[in-house]
């Protein structure tokens, strides 16, 4: 063995300086091929020597005995609550990190897949801006935030509930899953508070909708994978709508033994751009699928297809293949909702399902959850709880107008992100003196910006979970997770930090904590026979291979209504044809409409943002989708900047001509920006103060003009280039772009409560 | 550059490959800066004598079981050394180091002894080798003789391993490892 450190008889000294002398006569006489040899040498056994540094790595030593070794990657299962699609996931963990989320194979939900939101859940986790111990602002824009800790927090809360005084001065706003509501519903009871659910708006829509129709609020499950016709009419169950994962995959079950996609849509959306059939309609869905059910009902005669086809101006030979698809069609899965929808749209679906023998295979999953999902009980370890009242964005933002609101908290959601600037909420809770906005969260976003107090919230990794996770449109099942990794910083479980603020304003809940609220919520459903557990529903999946309806177990629609039938009620006004046909002239309607990448899930999260839209395949920014022929109009080209103003606000963003866009209508994504950006170009501050269903309207009338500083615009990255709109499949023949003119302006007419914009 | 990539032995392919310093003892090379990684007794946290506790009658995958079913080898948690030093040689001033670290809740940081270099993407899969009966010593050298665990091999020298799997008819892909 040799001496470890012995040094190389040909090791040079670096004290030796005549050897370096004597090399530098030498190189003056070497031939040329011999010194670039001689160099090459050097640098390769350079190299080699650094290379052969030892690095030291260290390994810490875990006290306790654990499952794996340290560096050592296990797979541990969680539930993914980016959504409500609830899919169930399994996580990489390395020494009590989470490094990767893939979905769970096992799964009947999801089978393994995720999307790219659920990916990014690591992204919230690990943010280095996320908030981890709690902050006091003055609530307004100059402020600035101050540290604090719990003890202060809580100590400082509990007097204003007590302050706030008089029932339903207190406002919860919570997400739409329906535990987590059900959860919220049943502390607010505790302070005597109102609940707002904080959801989409066509969530909101579609509720509103079930609610006209059915008599009550319902989920409506279907198999996708055992239908031969899938039409989903505005719903983009392959964007985010629904569980767009599962729903992915009924849909390719469904195909691969010959069934059909077929979509009624305003826009070219994913779920279009992969339907077999795609009727693009204007002015929303209703009178198309009205003349559908009058073809159901067998008063075909009534409608003439060539007519209707010019009526809604859409192409008549697939108007004619869609009537032959329901005709033909012995189990056809219909799905309603979706962006831009009104409750007519909506309601004008369920008549479309009930004439296609859709609704008797409905059941009801808050029925399915028993007692859960039912404020009015409650789970049967907490206290009695009275029946609670249930604000929508629009009462909320009246009854902060007005005062009788004074405390809002927000739980995980961006309630002021969610509100149009146009609403005026903002104002009223920073102009009031005597109200205050908590914010519990894991970022900041609008919300937090103008909070009074922002409380740590954990992840979802982080925190014990209760969820309902639907099998695509199947069926339903409550799911319960255990933390993955520690929690971060000071934040706290949410159930946690409201008992802790309930009992600083000295109440009771009735919980200890959130992992007492867990156990309430399962055996609350625990005497329905296991028909709600998720291994059930996963045993019959490995059985047959096939989810079982569970509607058989259950009250269907029917049962809703007291006369034990459908009452099927037809949309406010006349619904005709021609009140509702599409729009003429050169008025732009503009809609937002939710990517991908979901509404408001953190654009400061790199993997969503870095995620081309399928349609645009614009990343890292937002843009507006405008047709060729507006396009030409205005002078401008994919790529180049425009103003986009309406009556109540403006924002700039870069050009997108879509082929597939109707002329007179315009699109901008949701969730294009960085919430946690003041001013970073939210679309929603476009719209006005109309609401659809007590949520605002996605839909608003715009200027669009030409950016005066065109040439220092900011650089639009599109991920497939910039002609890749000409190879989408359009209803329309595209045109040609002309030269960008600054200050061009596309005429565009208002519709705001004075009829004009301001420009 | 061509001697280099040749050197690393990514540039040809396995069968092209007949030159592999086959001879490479297993030591250290001369020259190699392992003092500078500190697996010496005054780097690790504690003095722990292999030795002792191989003479104690304790086997290898007693403390190190990763070895036989993980990538990693792994080290046993600190209850694992409490569960005995609670009650065997307790004023021994190094096991009251243990002792101190577990009632403080304070991980002890040791020194990896073996360490792979980064900048080489090297893969090693200890179960795999313990599962084809390569012996622990065949790399690790007689540890069971060491008061203080040091390196005997230099693993970042690849010629070393090539000839361990072309002698043993394993793979020499470059993949197998380098991934």
């Amino acid at each position: 063995m040799k001496p470890k450190n012995a040094k190389s008889k040909n090791q040079h000294d670096p004290s030796d300086q005549t050897g370096l002398v004597a090399g530098t006569e030498l190189l003056h006489h070497m031939p040329r091929r011999a010194f670039l040899g001689l160099t090459g040498t050097a640098a390769g056994v350079a190299l080699l020597q650094g290379c052969a540094k030892r690095e030291t790595v260290l390994i810490e030593q875990s006290l306790k005995r654990s499952s794996t070794n340290p560096g050592e990657a296990s797979w541990r299962r969680s539930i993914c609550q980016q959504c409500a699609g609830g899919c169930e996931v399994q996580v990489r963990m390395i020494d009590g990190r989470a490094k990767k989320i893939e979905g769970d194979p096992t799964s009947p939900v999801n089978s393994g897949g995720v999307c790219a939101l659920g990916h990014s859940a690591l992204q919230e986790l690990y943010h280095p801006n996320r908030i981890l111990h709690p902050q006091r602002t003055a609530g307004s824009a100059e402020s600035t935030v101050e540290a604090s800790s719990w003890e202060d927090a809580l100590a400082a809360i509990g007097p204003i509930f007590k302050s706030a005084g008089g029932t339903g001065a207190i406002a919860v706003c919570c997400g739409p899953d329906p535990v987590e509501r059900a959860m919220v519903e049943h502390l607010a009871s505790a302070l005597d508070a109102t609940v707002c659910v904080v959801e989409s708006a066509h969530a909101a829509v579609e509720r509103e909708a079930q609610r006209r129709f059915f008599g009550g609020e319902v989920e409506l499950l279907q198999s996708l994978a055992d239908a031969d016709l899938i039409l989903a009419v505005g719903a983009s169950i392959l964007d985010r709508w629904g569980n767009p994962v599962a729903q992915a995959l009924g849909v390719a079950e469904a195909r691969a033994r010959g069934a059909q996609l077929a979509v009624i849509s305003e826009r070219m959306s994913l779920t279009a751009a992969k339907a077999d059939l795609w009727l693009p309609v204007r002015g929303g869905t209703q009178p198309l699928v009205d003349a559908l059910v009058a073809l159901a009902e067998g008063s075909s005669g009534a409608v003439d297809l060539a007519v209707l086809a010019s009526q809604l101006d859409v192409p008549s030979e697939r108007l004619e293949r869609l009537a032959e698809l329901l005709a033909a069609a012995e189990h056809p899965a219909i799905l309603v909702g979706g962006e831009g929808a009104t409750v007519e749209d909506v309601m004008a679906g369920h008549r479309l399902q009930s004439a296609y023998g859709v609704l008797p295979r409905a059941v009801r999953a808050d029925r399915l959850l028993g007692n859960v999902a039912d404020p009015r009980t409650g789970p049967s370890t907490g206290p009695s709880t009275g029946p609670l009242r249930q604000l929508s964005l629009k009462e909320l933002t009246a009854r902060v107008a007005d005062g009788s609101v004074r405390v809002v908290i927000t739980i995980g959601v961006d309630l002021l992100g969610a509100v149009p600037q146009s609403w005026g909420l903002a104002d009223s809770l920073s102009s009031n003196s005597s109200s205050a906005l908590i914010a519990l969260a894991t970022a900041n976003d609008a919300t937090t910006r103008a909070a009074d107090w922002i409380l740590p919230m954990q992840t979802d990794l982080e925190r014990v979970q209760v969820s309902l996770t639907r099998y695509g449109q199947e069926a339903a099942a409550l799911v319960v997770a255990d933390p993955l990794v520690e929690a971060r910083g000071e934040s706290r479980h949410p159930v946690d930090i409201v008992l802790a603020m309930i009992a600083a304003s000295g109440q009771d809940a009735g919980w200890e904590d959130a992992s007492a609220a867990r156990e309430a919520m399962v055996a609350a459903i625990g005497d329905l026979g296991g028909k709600t557990a998720s291994g059930v529903v996963r045993s019959a999946v490995r059985g047959d291979g096939r989810v079982p309806l569970l509607g058989d177990a259950l009250p269907t629609v029917s049962a809703l209504n007291a006369d034990g039938a459908l009452a099927v009620q037809h949309a406010e006004g006349d619904g005709s044809l021609e009140s509702r046909g599409p729009s003429t002239g050169d008025r732009t309607q503009l809609t937002l409409f939710e990517g991908v990448r979901g509404e408001r899930s953190g654009w400061g999260r790199p993997w969503l943002a870095e995620l081309p839209d399928p349609i645009s395949s614009v990343m890292w920014g937002s843009w507006i989708d405008l047709d060729p022929h507006a396009a030409n109009e205005l002078g401008v080209s994919t790529g180049d900047l425009v103003t986009v103003k309406s009556a109540y606000g403006a924002t700039s963003t870069t050009v997108f001509i879509n082929p597939a866009t109707r002329p007179g209508t315009a699109s901008m994504p949701l969730g294009a920006f960085d919430p946690s950006v003041p001013g970073d170009g939210d679309p929603r501050n476009l719209l006005g103060p109309e609401d659809v269903a007590g949520a605002p309207s996605q839909r608003v009338m715009v200027v669009v003009k030409v950016a005066g500083d065109s040439k220092n615009k900011p650089s639009p990255i599109f991920g497939r280039g910039l002609h890749a709109a000409e190879q989408i499949p359009a209803g329309w023949k595209g045109h040609g772009a002309a030269t960008a003119e600054p200050g061009k302006q596309l005429i565009v007419i208002g519709n705001g409560p004075s009829g004009e914009t301001h420009d | 550059m061509i001697l280099l990539v040749g050197s690393l032995g990514c540039a040809k392919s396995s069968a092209e490959r007949t030159d592999v310093q086959a001879s490479d003892p297993p030591e250290l090379a001369a020259g190699a800066e392992v003092s500078s990684a500190g697996p010496g007794s005054g780097t690790q946290p504690v003095a722990y004598s292999h030795a002792v506790h191989i003479e104690a009658g304790l086997e290898c995958k007693r403390c190190h079981a990763g070895a036989f079913e993980n990538k990693r080898a792994g080290l046993p948690p600190l209850a694992t050394c409490i569960s005995c030093h609670r009650r065997t040689i307790p004023d021994h001033p190094e096991v009251k180091k243990l002792l101190a670290a577990w009632e403080a809740e304070t991980p002890l940081q040791w020194v990896k002894v073996n360490v792979l270099p980064k900048a080489s993407m090297v893969q090693f899969h200890h179960a795999a080798h313990a599962r084809a009966d390569v012996g622990c010593e065949q790399c690790h050298g007689d540890v069971a003789s060491m008061a203080i665990a040091e390196p005997v091999i230099d693993v970042a020298r690849m010629g070393w391993c090539v000839q361990c799997h072309r002698d043993n008819g394993a793979t020499d892909d470059c993949l197998a490892c380098h991934y």
